[in-house]
């Protein structure tokens, strides 16, 4: 018999399995993450990449991936933010993103405010540029290089720089007024 | 709100295209070049000058990926891989010479001055932010502006910071050149002794930062060099908060990886805020390690510990080990110490104690300043029994610290700051007298103050509670200390009177509802001012104490009972004004006495009972209170004010008894300001008398009084023309002494003087005329037609026929520049009677 998986996954689904995944790359990098190697996001992503291309799902492009996978970035990093800033005082979330020195603290809690507060900014750069939105979206949550970007998004890698330039100076009076 | 989207959409679409275009050129181009750009689009060109002004500094921003953002790192080796570029720089008055170390938020450079104006090394920091938001680089400049006002010889200097050009934030800080402390302590074999007198150096210095509200936040061997004087010196006070720096330049690398929490205190590892008593656990590690030669937990000491989470785990959860216990099982120990075995057996159950307290995992259960840490040290260098061991009053304030640790870390320093001041009051059997005082001034007005204070804050009654307990047990244990001090035991009653305040008062001021207490509070006040004015029942100090003492539960009393409560507030009166007797220069008292008769006044209405005799006593009471004060400045002014007021209002009513009272009031007071030193060259206040003069000239001829009037009215113009004589050109004493002139002429009629009336109306016309030129208020130019047309009757009557005719024809021309004059009674008649001279013959 031929495997019962079909090759080409619907969308919704190879986002659930994208973001499952991710979470749990995630999760297992914040918990032993050591202060000697960088963690990041496009390490992640890539690592993702790499397992589930060892199963039998399929994409259309390593692009599409890119493009799912950061999405799933996102949410991973805003339920993060958002259950650190719920569980300040504790909790296995606080510790769980103690990494690095600790008198870091204060400064992971402000850190944290910035992501949630960005993400409020990108929110409405959504409405009014869906697009360049996600830019930003592929560039800050999915770690994705101006090259990567516009190779996810078929577009030149002018044109991405052009709006990554203009959507940081839009986020940056957006978070200051 | 469709069209709107849709509107907004667009605009951002054509911002963006100019914007994108703008962003390339030099930031000084950009404005012409969207100028030209968006031609006549307001619209557009205000949007993206808009989003120009947010363009600053966004070169670094949201460059890192949120994952690396959140984790408070970054991808250091890319972004730091630039770093070269600023060898060479000039950062401020320094240039940057090379580098010296790095970490995890930063890069730390030497430099040197610049203009080469003295040898002077500083290290500079360069650190790496992810997000520096307007708010945040005001925060860190706020924090750094109270960073540098640290100065102390064992805390290396913030000197300057700033961010660069690009937005990156600098710190300019003391260049130390030394060893890490344990390095140092193992390399010179020192022995427990000295590490501990070394340990106290410390302690001094963030002791001294504490009292000024700054917390280290990151005391670790790696930040305290010791020089080649065997001067510890504290590096990165503050710094932590300001950004941290856990990998730091020119200090060793930990046994552990630069991240291991190991230093970290358990309240910062639970995200909690910070107090003075972190410190104090971050002190407490650093000696132990330093007499124990290993870490007091266990697994991190064994090396099983290898992640930051582990560490966290440890440093939470696993119990203290005994110091003593450590450095016999330590071989480190053994071989570095000198003095061997002997030496470190010496690390006996006090010094455990000690340690154990410093580093316990509750802040509440550390000591709770860095003070009481570093007197125990003394005491047990000394062979002293040590504090830890025996509780002490002060633990109250400890708990307080610890439960209220939300409130603001403010608020924590603060009662450390008092704790402090008591600790070294009590123990320390007043070293010296001065001192002494000095301590319990600051810790009895930091009390209280503070209570103010917190009553602001949302939600603080809980707070003050507490707050007024502690000051009771504060109070309690100084008077316990007082002994035969009276100027101590006056102190302390004062000190129970507020607390009671606080507790119950009869007035309207705030207070907790606690009336069992405060009578507890005022009863203590009384027992100990009792004896001190048994033995000296002059003491004016402890009958001021008593009499607002009487004042405040004659108030409570009188709600119950109001003939004793009024008896014992009219006693506090009573009392206040021996105290003036005594002391008539006393204004505190002075000031009590009024306003403790208003409580006479203000109790009697509660109880229903007449007040109108009570009310005409306190009136009169201020009233001789306000006298006595007539000889400050501003009582004075506003004084002269209202008499000058009342002088019109009864001159206008022709009440000239009234009104000749009032200006010889002003005239009085007047005199009294210009006789203050301050005053006695004022140009205003000797024009206030002399037209004090003027208008008491006006009142008299009024009231047909000629001669008194001619009198007063020389009396001014002789000081207006001396005046004159020193402030020539000042048009108002020359407006005045014009207006003089024509009064004394009037007066001068009353007495039928007409020669010497015509004399002074002529005067007057020709003195106004000098002003011609100048600009005058409006409210001369009718005096000076009068003056006119005076001038012209008064030499008609007499025949002066020449002078008649100048004045008379003066006025009509005067009548063709200021018509408006003459339009109306009674300048329609002047110009009328000068029309009639003129053409006479």
């Amino acid at each position: 018999m031929e495997n019962p998986i079909p090759t080409i996954l619907d969308a919704q689904i190879q986002s659930e399995v994208i973001y499952a995944e991710l979470k749990r790359l995630a999760a297992a990098h914040m918990r032993r993450e050591r202060g000697d190697h960088t963690l990041s996001a496009t390490a992640l992503v890539h690592e993702t990449y790499l397992k589930l291309a060892k199963s039998n799902l399929d994409w259309r492009s390593r692009a599409q991936f890119f493009g799912l996978a950061t999405s799933a970035m996102r949410h991973i990093l805003i339920d993060y933010a958002n259950a650190h800033r719920a569980e300040k005082r504790g909790g296995e979330w606080l510790k769980l993103t103690i990494t690095g020195a600790m008198s870091e603290i204060d400064k992971i809690a402000a850190e944290v405010h910035d992501v949630l507060e960005l993400n409020e900014a990108l929110l409405t750069l959504q409405q009014i540029d869906p697009r360049q939105a996600r830019v930003v979206e592929l560039r800050f949550f999915g770690g994705l290089s101006i090259e990567e970007t516009a190779e996810t998004l078929n577009l030149s890698v002018a044109t991405i720089k052009r709006e990554w330039m203009t959507a940081k100076v839009f986020l940056k009076r957006q978070l200051n007024t | 709100m469709i069209t709107n989207k849709t509107n907004q959409a667009d605009l951002w679409r054509r911002a963006k295209e100019v914007l994108a275009d703008a962003l390339v050129l030099p930031s000084a181009e950009r404005p012409d070049f969207v100028m030209t750009r968006c031609k006549d689009d307001a619209e557009l060109k205000i949007e993206v000058m808009s989003l120009l002004s947010h363009a600053k500094n966004s070169t670094d921003f949201i460059e890192a990926p949120a994952l690396e953002s959140i984790h408070g790192r970054r991808a250091e080796d890319v972004t730091f891989a630039q770093d070269k570029k600023y060898v060479g720089a000039r950062i401020g008055a320094y240039i940057l010479s090379g580098e010296i170390g790095r970490g995890g938020m930063g890069v730390v450079y030497r430099a040197m001055r610049a203009d080469g104006a003295y040898e002077q090394q500083v290290a500079v920091k360069l650190l790496k932010q992810n997000f520096a938001s307007d708010k945040d680089t005001r925060r860190m400049t706020r924090e750094r502006q109270a960073l540098a006002q640290l100065n102390h010889p064992n805390i290396a200097r913030l000197i300057d910071g700033g961010n660069l050009d690009d937005g990156m934030p600098y710190l300019v800080m003391e260049y130390i050149e030394g060893t890490q402390i344990d390095f140092y302590c193992r390399t010179n074999n020192l022995s427990m002794f000295d590490r501990i007198k070394l340990v106290r150096q410390v302690c001094a210095a963030v002791q001294s930062a504490h009292q000024q509200l700054l917390i280290h936040r990151d005391i670790k061997p790696a930040n305290i060099l010791v020089n080649t004087e065997g001067q510890p010196k504290l590096l990165d006070f503050g710094i932590a908060r300001l950004i941290d720096i856990s990998r730091d330049a020119n200090q060793t690398q930990d046994m552990l990886s630069p991240f291991t929490p190991r230093y970290a205190s358990p309240e910062q590892m639970r995200g909690e805020r910070v107090s003075v008593a972190t410190d104090v656990y971050g002190l407490g590690l650093l000696l132990y390690e330093l007499l124990a030669g290993a870490s007091p937990y266990q697994r991190i000491a064994s090396g099983d510990v290898s992640t930051a989470s582990d560490a966290i785990e440890v440093v939470l959860a696993d119990p203290l080990r005994r110091a003593s216990e450590v450095a016999r099982a330590s071989t480190a120990a053994r071989s570095d110490i000198s003095g061997g075995n002997s030496d470190f057996n010496m690390l006996n159950g006090d010094i455990d104690i000690i340690l154990l307290k410093a580093c316990a995992k509750l802040p509440s259960e550390r000591y709770q300043t860095v003070a009481q840490l570093d007197q125990d040290l003394q005491r047990w260098l000394e062979g002293r029994p040590i504090l830890a061991r025996t509780p002490t009053w002060h633990y109250t304030f400890k708990k307080f610290v610890a439960r209220h640790r939300a409130v603001s870390a403010m608020a924590v320093v603060a009662f450390a700051a008092i704790a402090i001041g008591v600790v070294s009051t009590i123990s320390q059997k007043r070293k010296t007298e001065a001192r002494y005082t000095e301590v319990r001034q600051l810790a009895n007005s930091l009390i209280f103050k503070y209570y103010n204070k917190i009553q602001e804050l949302p939600g603080s009654s809980a707070v003050r509670k507490e707050l007024a307990a502690e000051g009771l047990t504060f109070l309690d244990s100084l008077a316990a200390e007082s002994g035969s001090d009276k100027v101590l035991a006056i102190e302390i009653a004062d000190g129970y009177r507020q607390l009671m305040i606080v507790l119950f008062n009869g007035h309207s001021l705030p207070h907790l509802g606690d009336k069992m207490g405060a009578a507890s509070a005022a009863k203590k006040a009384y027992a100990l001012l009792e004896p001190v004015i048994r033995k000296e029942p002059n003491n004016n100090a402890a009958n001021g104490v008593l009499a607002e003492l009487d004042n405040e539960t004659g108030v409570i009393l009188a709600q119950e009972n109001p003939v004793e409560g009024l008896a014992r507030i009219e006693g506090a009166i009573q009392r206040y004004a021996e105290i003036l007797k005594r002391d008539p220069t006393n204004k505190d008292a002075a000031f009590k006495l009024v306003q403790t008769h208003f409580s006479v006044v203000a109790s009697a209405m509660n109880s229903r009972l007449p007040a109108e005799k009570f009310t005409a006593d306190a009136v009169a009471a201020f009233k001789q209170w306000l006298s006595n004060r007539m000889d400050e400045q501003p009582v004075q002014e506003l004084n002269t004010l209202i008499v000058r007021t009342q002088f019109r209002q009864a001159f206008a009513n022709k009440n000239y008894a009234d009104a000749l009272k009032y200006i010889d009031d002003e005239i009085a007071g007047l005199s009294k300001l210009l006789a203050l030193k301050v005053n006695e060259n004022s140009v205003v206040l000797q024009g206030h008398v002399n037209a004090a003069w003027a208008a008491k000239g006006v009142v008299l001829i009024d009231d047909n009084r000629a001669a008194e009037a001619i009198a007063a009215l020389n009396k001014s113009s002789t000081q207006m023309k001396q005046m004159l004589a020193i402030d020539g050109g000042n048009v108002n004493t020359q407006l005045r002494i014009a207006r003089n002139a024509t009064h004394l002429g009037k007066a001068l009629l009353l007495q039928n003087e007409t020669k010497g009336a015509a004399l002074a109306f002529g005067t007057s016309a020709d003195e106004y005329e000098k002003l011609r030129g100048k600009d005058v208020p409006a409210y001369v130019y009718p005096q000076q037609a009068e003056a006119l047309w005076r001038a012209a009757k008064a030499n008609d009557a007499l025949n002066e026929n020449a002078n008649a005719h100048r004045y008379a024809n003066a006025l009509i021309l005067f009548a063709q520049e200021r018509s408006n004059i003459f339009e109306k009674q009674p300048g329609q008649n002047w110009l009328i009677d000068a029309k009639a001279i003129a053409i006479k013959r």
